[in-house]
């Protein structure tokens, strides 16, 4: 407002000013931009219907990719393995005695085991996966089962390496670790589904 | 448009509820003590949060057209702020809050698409969204941070601090604290500047993990990665025990010893050896993951 | 698109903004697309698409960004439709939603320029931008500044934003736009041998 706040400019006269303001408002993009555009306002105007049905569960997907399956079950003695065919259930998990969760403590390079109370929670956790997914805005969704696949892959990859090295103490703690996440996004999604749900019946 | 403002004052409760019908511009205040604990929720849109020296909350922003309420109110050190969404799912909900609280409070903010910054708070700090990124700064206190695909970002002062932070495939940047923190993505790279730890946890599946900081005597690091490089550069002395395994990844070490083939048949190399007086445990193990062990 | 005139200002004040008042097309289309439809949304993009991605284009000073960063503001505006109450016209509110972008956007990619330059790999190059005749040297000189003063210059001395609109849309205070200013004008007078 006053002159002493230091904006002495002529803006009528100065060389610079008058050339910036020349400039043109406008730049045409070299691109139509708009299909980008068009494409994420599509999705979240869709959002808050019903999301595409999917048919089989979305985890079927990574193990229908492999040849074969290696599930890395303990056993009372070390470690044993066996494969499931392509085509087999995966959600049935074959009953097998002694399958317990515990680290053996001490040493570097510990041995690990699967307990069923682990894989009562991810099968439980898997089942109702696709339908929490589905309460997800698409992006999230979309993310989510990236990812999912991303550990499941990993599963997946150290499985197959115990193959050939069953007692790997390296692989074998990879293994639970990467179980462990999965399940740990699986409980989130689960946990951000449900307060979704809570949110709005408020 | 009207605002109706109800006050009611009790002993210890003071409760403002607004209504709003549409669209609507917020500014409130409330008396609050200097360690308040203030919960925020907001689905959609922003959260900006400073500290500042007055005892007093103060919430001014936008509220989207089907928010039903903001919520704002105290019941003597809990304060509650909250963007309430509709019964009908509705995408008119992004809301803007900018918010003001004593410094020494403890926040708490959740949402699920929702940009969340928080500049100045001492107390403890708790985020939880989906999709919005986080960037934290000047925080004091303990810090627990999870997001989907959020990106991270905090900045300390250097103090002390237990932390925590979570994404499924959001990156998380971390710069300037100390003490113990604990970092895991699937997909998200993570990466430590500065500071030094006493413990400090990494685990990604396939994300990238970046530890230029320094390790504490008898500090504790843990890697776990399956497909992420490592990058691990200590800043200041350095005396620890190493173990670092890896299947079909190389490992560089600045430190002089050698990785050696854990078997003659199979790809994977091991790495242990001991710096300085060893008071430390840096353990590293990665499938396919490359490791750089450096100091500077 | 020519700018106003300046013949409204007077010499020690700052001259009327650039963007137009809302027409009533626009305000149908506003209305519309506040009730997701989509068509008039494009609409509404295909007429100010320019201006959003000059502003874009200008502040960041690269090509792919600013294309991005125009895509980012569009889709933040939509989702953000049911704020506009007409206070101001809709092409400055969709500038105000295009620096956001630019912002957050900026405060991103330093955080991803610190992590690469931690592992050893260099930080993109931008490409300089220019127009045609004796103005492309002031684009390409605008480019070099450095993002505080260059974020100033564009949005008061190109847009014609007074300093109290471009601090407020830039988060800083209107002295500091007046100061980043006064360094633009410096270092472009430099750059451009021009007598200030």
């Amino acid at each position: 407002m006053s002159k002493s706040d230091g904006n002495d400019i002529d803006y009528e006269r100065d060389e610079l000013m008058l050339a910036a303001r020349r400039l043109p408002a406008g730049i045409a993009p070299q691109r139509d931009l708009w299909p980008g555009i068009a494409g994420a306002i599509e999705e979240s105007a869709h959002e808050q219907g019903s999301a595409p049905s999917r048919g089989r569960p979305g985890w079927n997907r990574i193990f229908a990719q492999a040849a074969a399956v290696v599930l890395l079950i303990g056993g009372s003695s070390g470690v044993t393995w066996f494969a499931m065919k392509q085509d087999a259930q995966p959600t049935t998990v074959p009953a097998v005695e002694s399958l317990r969760f515990e680290t053996v403590a001490g040493s570097f390079g510990s041995q690990y085991h699967l307990g069923p109370e682990f894989l009562d929670a991810r099968n439980d956790l898997a089942a109702r996966l696709d339908e929490e997914l589905a309460r997800l805005p698409a992006a999230t969704r979309i993310e989510v089962e990236t990812n999912l696949e991303t550990i499941r892959a990993a599963i997946l990859e150290i499985n197959m390496a115990l193959a050939e090295e069953p007692g790997n103490a390296l692989l074998q703690s990879l293994l639970v670790n990467a179980y462990r996440d999965e399940l740990a996004v699986m409980s989130r999604v689960d946990g951000i589904a449900n307060s979704a749900v809570r949110r709005s019946d408020i | 448009m009207k605002t109706m403002v109800k006050v009611l004052l009790a002993a210890s409760l003071s409760l403002v509820l607004i209504q709003c019908k549409a669209a609507e511009r917020v500014d409130r205040t409330l008396d609050a003590p200097a360690d308040a604990i203030v919960t925020i929720q907001n689905t959609a849109g922003s959260v900006v949060v400073r500290g500042w020296s007055r005892k007093a909350v103060e919430v001014k922003g936008d509220l989207g057209r089907d928010v039903e309420e903001l919520v704002f109110e105290r019941d003597g050190k809990d304060i509650r702020i909250e963007v309430r969404a509709p019964r009908k799912s509705s995408r008119r909900l992004s809301s803007d809050l900018e918010i003001r609280l004593p410094e020494g409070s403890s926040v708490n903010v959740s949402g699920v698409s929702t940009d969340i910054e928080i500049f100045d708070v001492r107390g403890d700090i708790r985020m939880s969204v989906v999709s919005g990124d986080v960037s934290v700064q000047g925080f004091g206190s303990d810090i627990e941070v999870a997001t989907v695909s959020g990106d991270v970002d905090a900045e300390g002062r250097g103090q002390k601090s237990d932390a925590r932070f979570n994404t499924v495939s959001g990156d998380i940047d971390v710069e300037n604290i100390s003490g113990g923190i604990s970092m895991t993505s699937v997909s998200g790279d993570l990466a430590v500047l500065d500071g030094a730890f006493e413990r400090a946890k990494f685990n990604t599946t396939s994300g990238d993990i970046v530890y230029h900081a320094g390790l504490e005597g008898n500090g504790r690091l843990d890697v776990d990665t399956v497909n992420g490089d490592l990058d691990i550069r200590f800043r200041g002395d350095i005396s620890a025990r190493f173990d670092v395994e890896t299947f079909n990844g190389d490992i560089r070490n600045c430190f002089g010893p050698e990785p050696v083939r854990t078997s003659r048949y199979t790809p994977g190399r091991e790495l242990s050896f001991t710096e300085g007086g060893g008071a430390s445990r840096v353990t590293i193990k990665t499938l396919n993951g490359d490791v750089r062990l450096c100091r500077n | 698109m020519e700018p106003k005139p300046a013949a409204a200002a007077r010499a020690t004040r700052e001259v009327q903004p650039v963007t137009e008042e809302t027409s009533s097309d626009e305000l149908a289309w506003i209305e519309r697309a506040q009730k997701s439809d989509t068509f008039a949304f494009e609409a509404l993009y295909r007429k100010h698409v320019d201006r959003v991605y000059a502003l874009c284009l200008r502040m960041t000073a690269n090509v792919s960004e600013a294309e991005d960063c125009t895509q980012e503001a569009f889709i933040q505006a939509w989702s953000k439709l049911d704020r506009f109450r007409g206070d101001s016209s809709f092409g400055t509110w969709l500038h105000r939603v295009a620096v956001n972008t630019v912002l957050g956007r900026m405060r991103k990619s330093n955080r991803e320029r610190d992590r690469i330059r931690a592992v050893g790999e260099v930080a993109p190059m931008h490409e300089s931008i220019g127009d045609s005749g004796g103005l492309r040297d002031l684009e390409k000189a605008m480019d070099e500044l450095p993002s505080g003063a260059r974020h100033v210059f564009v949005l008061h001395a190109v847009y014609g934003y007074s300093h109290e609109e471009t601090g407020d849309m830039l988060g800083i205070a209107s002295g500091t736009s007046k100061a980043q200013l006064h360094r633009a004008r410096r270092l472009l007078a430099q750059q451009l041998n021009v007598g200030l």
